[in-house]
């Protein structure tokens, strides 16, 4: 009898909680949008709010941190666009360099130092493969057409820089210059001046 | 873009509403790269303090907030509003001068942030008019809000010739006068509303299905083949591998659940496999479901679409939409439960 009772009031329970429940919430909703909204103005990623969370670190955040407190948000505005003008007018003088106009020796200097644009890639020269006629260095900056003198030099400061001092190749340039080459399996040294004649 | 942002993590409720301005017609990849200094920041503003529903000299606080709201934004936009109409010659970057157009095309910001400035109430969509009952239904059928419409039955019912308008704000869902992009030239104001798929999926669908997922499986009693999988998976690069069970964690991030998503589809199958004889049917269903979630998620992530991808996607909410019933009864809040169980 009580089972009886028991299932009634829990058949009662699901039946209210089915009837009480729905899917009728706003985000729900906004889903059917997408597609539409895909049509008229393209892809959704473009749209994205989860950069504008960046934005805030760097340019509210950052600012809140460096004021006082005491009116902030004038603090903040403020420690941004200073930010801002700086940045924009190094962007500019750069690219004025870059064209080639006629600044001072100190700011040309003051570039050289704090650069924000990246460097090139500098160009390497690899020697594929095995040939017959190369069997020291001498032979292998012959036929790279790279002076001898440069390729010790990278060696040297290679081997300084990277190597424990047991594994160090010697640094006299002539005992360097008539090793075999089969000692150095990876041997990539930046060319500068040779790159410039390729481009 | 406005979004509403904490200052601090710790001390104080110190909240701020950052505006920024960006050019659209920059390329989107280069416009959302934070080092590109394409966003700048427009204006900060004060957020005030919070009101409760109750009282009525709150109503009137409410109403000032709005108000002052309003009169912030019409500053702001004041230099918009010539120029979209006549032009303005602005320098470009190879050195000519073009007269420009300079028009508000889009408001990136989450829902909240729209029904703040769109002068809307919570559970309604700033494009369409839909009523709140028929927000889960997936029909295409309902017109496009009209807020010009709206502003003409706010002066009508100023200067007292009252008509059935008096009840039109209520049905609608909108608090009048109060929509701040409202007095913008060349702007449409539906399209200023930009999918958002952060807030909108990641944050709050994800977890509605987690949520619902978690009640499925406690009701068959799959709950800890669930939670065994989830801590199983292996790692692999670009995934990040859950450390602990779904309901162990306190809080998720965006990033997080985004890649729930993908993994919670995986999961599943797994936990769910042997049904018993009555176990087919629900099991089979809410599978579909998930998976109909997963893969609308995945399309809409797509860089670029075809007809064809499009179709896809509408396929995938269908028939998440046809599925989801099978998670009605995890839909209940816990006051609700409350309630029925006190009858």
């Amino acid at each position: 009898m009580r089972d009886a009772g028991r299932e009634e009031e829990t058949k009662l329970r699901m039946d209210l909680i089915f009837c009480e429940s729905h899917f009728n919430f706003i985000k729900m909703h906004l889903l059917s949008h997408f597609s539409d909204h895909i049509r008229q103005f393209g892809n959704i990623p473009m749209y994205s709010t989860e950069f504008g969370e960046l934005v805030h670190k760097s340019q509210i955040k950052a600012g809140w941190r460096q004021s006082n407190k005491n009116d902030a948000s004038r603090q903040i505005v403020q420690s941004y666009s200073r930010q801002h003008g700086m940045r924009m007018r190094l962007l500019n003088l750069e690219s004025l360099r870059r064209c080639g106009a006629d600044l001072s020796p100190d700011l040309v200097a003051q570039f050289d130092t704090t650069s924000t644009t990246i460097a090139p890639d500098i160009c390497r020269r690899m020697l594929k493969g095995r040939r017959d006629d190369v069997s020291n260095m001498a032979d292998f900056s012959r036929v790279l057409g790279v002076s001898l003198q440069i390729i010790c030099r990278g060696l040297i400061r290679y081997s300084r820089h990277n190597l424990q001092p047991e594994r160090r190749p010697p640094e006299d340039p002539e005992i360097l210059e008539s090793l075999p080459l089969e000692l150095l399996t990876q041997l990539e040294i930046p060319v500068l001046s040779f790159q410039e004649m390729e481009i | 873009m406005s979004d509403q942002t904490h200052l601090t993590n710790f001390s104080g409720d110190k909240n701020a509403l950052p505006v920024y301005i960006m050019l659209g017609n920059l390329p989107s990849g280069w416009r959302n790269s934070p080092t590109s200094m394409a966003v700048l920041l427009l204006a900060l503003l004060l957020i005030p303090p919070k009101v409760l529903k109750s009282c009525k000299a709150d109503q009137h606080l409410r109403q000032i907030n709005a108000d002052t709201l309003w009169d912030v934004f019409e500053h702001i936009f004041a230099p918009l509003q010539d120029p979209a109409h006549d032009g303005v010659p602005i320098d470009c970057a190879h050195g000519k001068v073009r007269s420009c157009f300079p028009i508000l095309a889009m408001w990136i910001a989450d829902h909240m942030e729209n029904v703040a400035l769109h002068g809307i109430k919570s559970n309604v969509c700033p494009r369409w008019e839909v009523p709140a009952v028929e927000l889960g239904t997936n029909m295409k059928v309902y017109p496009v809000r009209d807020y010009a419409i709206y502003h003409h039955y706010d002066y009508e019912n100023s200067i007292g010739e009252t008509n059935q308008a008096d009840m039109m704000p209520e049905r609608l869902g909108i608090r009048l006068g109060q929509n701040v992009f409202y007095r913008l030239n060349q702007v449409w104001l539906p399209d200023l509303n930009k999918p958002d798929m952060l807030h909108t999926v990641y944050l709050e669908l994800f977890k509605h299905m987690m949520d619902w997922i978690q009640g499925f499986l406690k009701k068959h009693g799959r709950l800890e083949a669930f939670d065994e999988v989830w801590k199983a998976l292996p790692p692999y690069p670009g995934f990040l591998v859950p450390k602990k069970a779904y309901h162990e964690v306190m809080q998720w991030q965006g990033k997080e659940m985004r890649n729930l998503g993908r993994w919670s589809l995986g999961v599943l199958p797994v936990a769910l496999c042997q049904p018993e004889r009555a176990q087919l049917i629900p099991f089979k269903r809410a599978l579909r479901c998930v998976r109909a979630l997963g893969d609308f998620n995945m399309m809409a992530q797509y860089r670029s679409h075809t007809a064809e991808t499009i179709t896809y996607m509408e396929d995938y909410l269908d028939m998440f939409q046809k599925m989801k019933d099978i998670f009605l009864e995890f839909r209940v809040t816990k006051r609700k439960r409350v309630k029925i169980d006190q009858q």
